[in-house]
């Protein structure tokens, strides 16, 4: 067995969901003999799944754009967001935005984008476009962009939450977004990174733009150890704090080392691991 | 892969951690073991589909670091999934549990594969 809940605990990404959760619970446990439902986290609700578990990386994809807005002297509330991705963490970022005043004026799903400079109606399209063939693109009251338009459209935050490498060394230039969220994994390649961080482009990285997965699937393997579960609410406090604390902290060590979001993040996690890893002797 | 402004992902993620590890003057050999996974797991597996062929999907599991405690990142299931891709995503977990403090290393798996065809396929244990 390679996964297992004291030695690796998977969770949904692209393509799986809690259902798919749900399988490999079931599988583990009928192996083992008993249910064991911290085997893996991001599984439904009633089989041991945490509340607030499907909406925490877009909840923290928002918690840490509202902190990037303090620094940048921005408001969230009122600004234009376009969003890349439709997905469970695009649809849930542009939701929470709105919710928080902010106008989505341009998203994206696998078929194609939408713009409406005026906002668009982020609820209705979650109810009524996720499950058509055409998805959002049959939504009318807006005019169709293509992918590269959609990233290079005028507006203030900018959350890339589809997949890899959209933001490259061809289209950095183009990005009039000043803060940049990380929803998705790898979203700008390094190259586009500097172009950015020389432009002045505010780059609020995916490790921790997006952890809020993550930290939520950590709760919820804690309350399946402890078998004992918390509201949604406590979730999402627990889950805001951790995000606006390592936010500061990435903050205040940018400041220090004077660079950029993403070295920053990466200085407190490599040091972390390397530190770990040397304490415990086995390096090297 | 052949878009010369997009890097082969693993390369990203090391290019990533190498300015981490300037900054902080980190040992050289650490470095490399920072680079580089733990484990790699490669399986293919048979699943019945609905139109009653059988065919072989291939899927992957890496544990990127297990200093900080068991490992922890998402499975997908998407055509384009590889064992490149797989490791730097795994290893963008490390970093991710660190930073936000949770107690994992990072880890990632995928199943090559067009989703919405078949259902039903479960774990690779």
């Amino acid at each position: 067995m390679i996964i297992g809940p004291e030695m690796d605990i998977p969770a949904p990404d692209m393509g799986t969901n809690a259902q798919v959760m749900a399988w490999i619970m079931d599988t583990y446990s009928v192996g083992k003999g008993s249910t064991v439902t911290g085997v893996v986290t991001g599984k439904p609700v009633p089989l041991g799944g945490s509340e607030g578990r499907v909406e925490a990386t877009g909840r923290g994809v928002i918690t840490a754009a509202a902190e990037a807005c303090d620094v940048l002297d921005m408001k969230l509330d009122g600004s234009r967001v376009v969003v890349q991705g439709f997905g469970n963490v695009g649809s849930i970022a542009a939701k929470l935005a709105v919710e928080r005043g902010a106008k989505v004026v341009a998203i994206s799903d696998r078929v194609g984008g939408i713009h409406n400079a005026n906002g668009l109606p982020i609820h209705e399209l979650i109810q009524q476009y996720s499950n058509v063939e055409g998805g959002i693109t049959e939504f009318k009251d807006a005019e169709p962009v293509t992918n590269e338009e959609l990233l290079a459209l005028d507006c203030d935050i900018l959350i890339p939450a589809a997949t890899t490498e959209q933001l490259h060394v061809d289209n950095a230039d183009d990005i009039k977004a000043k803060l940049i969220i990380e929803g998705a994994n790898g979203p700008t390649t390094p190259q586009a990174d500097d172009i950015l961080a020389d432009r002045g482009v505010f780059v609020v990285p995916d490790v921790l733009a997006n952890a809020g997965g993550v930290v939520v699937s950590y709760f919820e393997w804690v309350q399946d150890l402890q078998a004992f579960f918390w509201e949604e609410n406590e979730v999402n406090l627990k889950l805001e704090k951790i995000i606006k604390n390592s936010f500061a902290h990435v903050l205040g060590t940018m400041q220090q080392h004077k660079t950029t979001m993403r070295t920053a993040a990466y200085i407190i996690g490599v040091k972390r691991v390397a530190d770990a890893t040397v304490t415990r002797g086995i390096y090297p | 892969m052949s878009d010369p402004a997009k890097p082969d992902v693993l390369d990203m993620a090391r290019q990533q951690l190498a300015v981490a590890a300037e900054h902080l003057h980190l040992d050289e050999g650490l470095h490399r073991v920072l680079a580089t996974p733990k484990r790699q797991m490669i399986v293919n597996f048979p699943v019945v589909l609905d139109n009653g062929r059988v065919n072989v999907f291939e899927g992957f599991r890496v544990q990127h670091n297990v200093s900080r405690g068991p490992t922890k990142g998402g499975i997908r299931f998407h055509p384009e999934v590889d064992l490149n891709e797989t490791t730097a995503l795994a290893m963008w977990m490390t970093w991710k549990c660190a930073i936000v403090n949770i107690p994992y290393g990072g880890a990632k798996g995928g199943v090559r594969v067009d989703t919405k065809s078949s259902a039903s396929e479960s774990s690779r244990n």
